[in-house]
């Protein structure tokens, strides 16, 4: 039959196929969105990266006298060190927030996300927590806790990366960031120290 | 990844920083020193997965959870995939592992359940015990 009846279902299936392709190119447009997201972080690392070494050279150039004078502001890796107390306070301190902002996320928004976000966010909540009370316990025997939860931190980017719309789940990504740079710079300070003649 | 953190995952050696230790007391399985680099991390891993299940528990959150390989391979950060009620029957018992299939060591350990790539272990001799005295109940 061709009246009225196969009209409704040709306007049906149309519909059907328009929505499946708008709901395709929306995702190719996110995707493009989340591409040129991190090409832009990556961009605006190498940026900073030689605007320090520019900053560097300027005083390089300040203290061989040729120029007259110095610059107006020091190079962000000339803060004063740490060193092993500090970096160790810091990924504590970095691990006990990263465990509380999953905590939260989990509570705030767990509805709705999809599995592999929430799981990845457990995986990050679980490592800085055995690596914060390993830590508190006793730095010392703490290398593969701080470790692991740096790699876990690692893998995890590409579901940090986001997009993210609420403030919990921006929250937990950034404390897991964080976290992971203080475990590493945790790490680097406990080798050093193993490895400095006594 | 940076060299630290490879460093430590393939067992470094048991560090023993004078005047670093904490005055809290207490023992982790990192601190004894007749442990080898393998049970240290298996026990870290053990540790760990038993952190996302206490998530897993507390949020009431997945049929399946993706726990971290208990192997204790130097650098090994695999994902295990398993419903949450088997992990809570391997956890219940303090000699065994969840990993996955090759992962095995047949010296410290037997296979005692195989399912879809992934291997219950049970440890033996040495192991056992070390794997025993580390034991948390969930």
């Amino acid at each position: 039959m061709t009246g009225f009846g196969g009209d409704v279902l040709e306007t049906a299936g149309d519909t059907m196929s328009e929505v499946r392709a708008e709901r395709e190119a929306r995702a190719h447009v996110r995707d493009q969105a989340r591409t040129s997201r991190r090409l832009a972080r990556a961009l605006r690392d190498r940026a900073v990266a030689a605007r320090e070494e520019n900053l560097v050279h300027r005083w390089r150039l300040w203290s061989a006298g040729l120029l007259p004078s110095p610059p107006d502001i020091i190079p962000l890796d000339w803060s004063h060190p740490l060193g092993l107390e500090g970096a160790v306070a810091r990924a504590e301190q970095a691990c006990r927030d990263c465990a509380a902002a999953c905590d939260a996320a989990f509570s705030a928004r767990r509805r709705g996300l999809p599995r592999e976000v929430i799981q990845a966010f457990a995986r990050n909540a679980a490592t800085a927590t055995v690596a914060q009370r390993r830590l508190e316990f006793d730095p010392a025997d703490s290398l593969g806790a701080l470790a692991l939860c740096a790699l876990v931190v690692e893998r995890a980017e590409p579901v940090l990366a986001g997009p993210w719309r609420h403030a919990e789940l921006v929250l937990a990504a950034s404390a897991s960031r964080r976290c992971g740079v203080a475990c590493r710079a945790a790490l680097t300070a406990l080798y050093a120290e193993l490895d400095a003649p006594h | 990844m940076p060299c630290g953190a490879d460093r430590a995952l393939r067992g470094a050696g048991r560090p023993s920083l004078e005047g670093l230790g904490s005055e809290r007391g207490g023992s982790t399985a990192d601190q004894d020193a007749t442990l080898d680099s393998r049970t240290r991390n298996e026990l870290l891993f053990r540790e760990v997965n038993q952190r996302i299940q206490e998530i897993a528990d507390r949020f009431d959150m997945w049929a399946e959870t993706e726990f971290m390989c208990e192997c204790g391979r130097a650098g090994c950060a695999d994902l295990v995939a398993v419903p949450l009620a088997v992990y809570n029957e391997v956890r219940d018992h303090p000699a065994r592992f969840i990993l996955l299939a090759g992962h095995e060591d047949e010296e410290i350990e037997r296979v005692v359940e195989r399912r879809d790539g992934v291997l219950v272990v049970e440890k033996v001799g040495g192991a056992a015990e070390a794997a025993a005295r580390f034991h948390r109940q969930p």
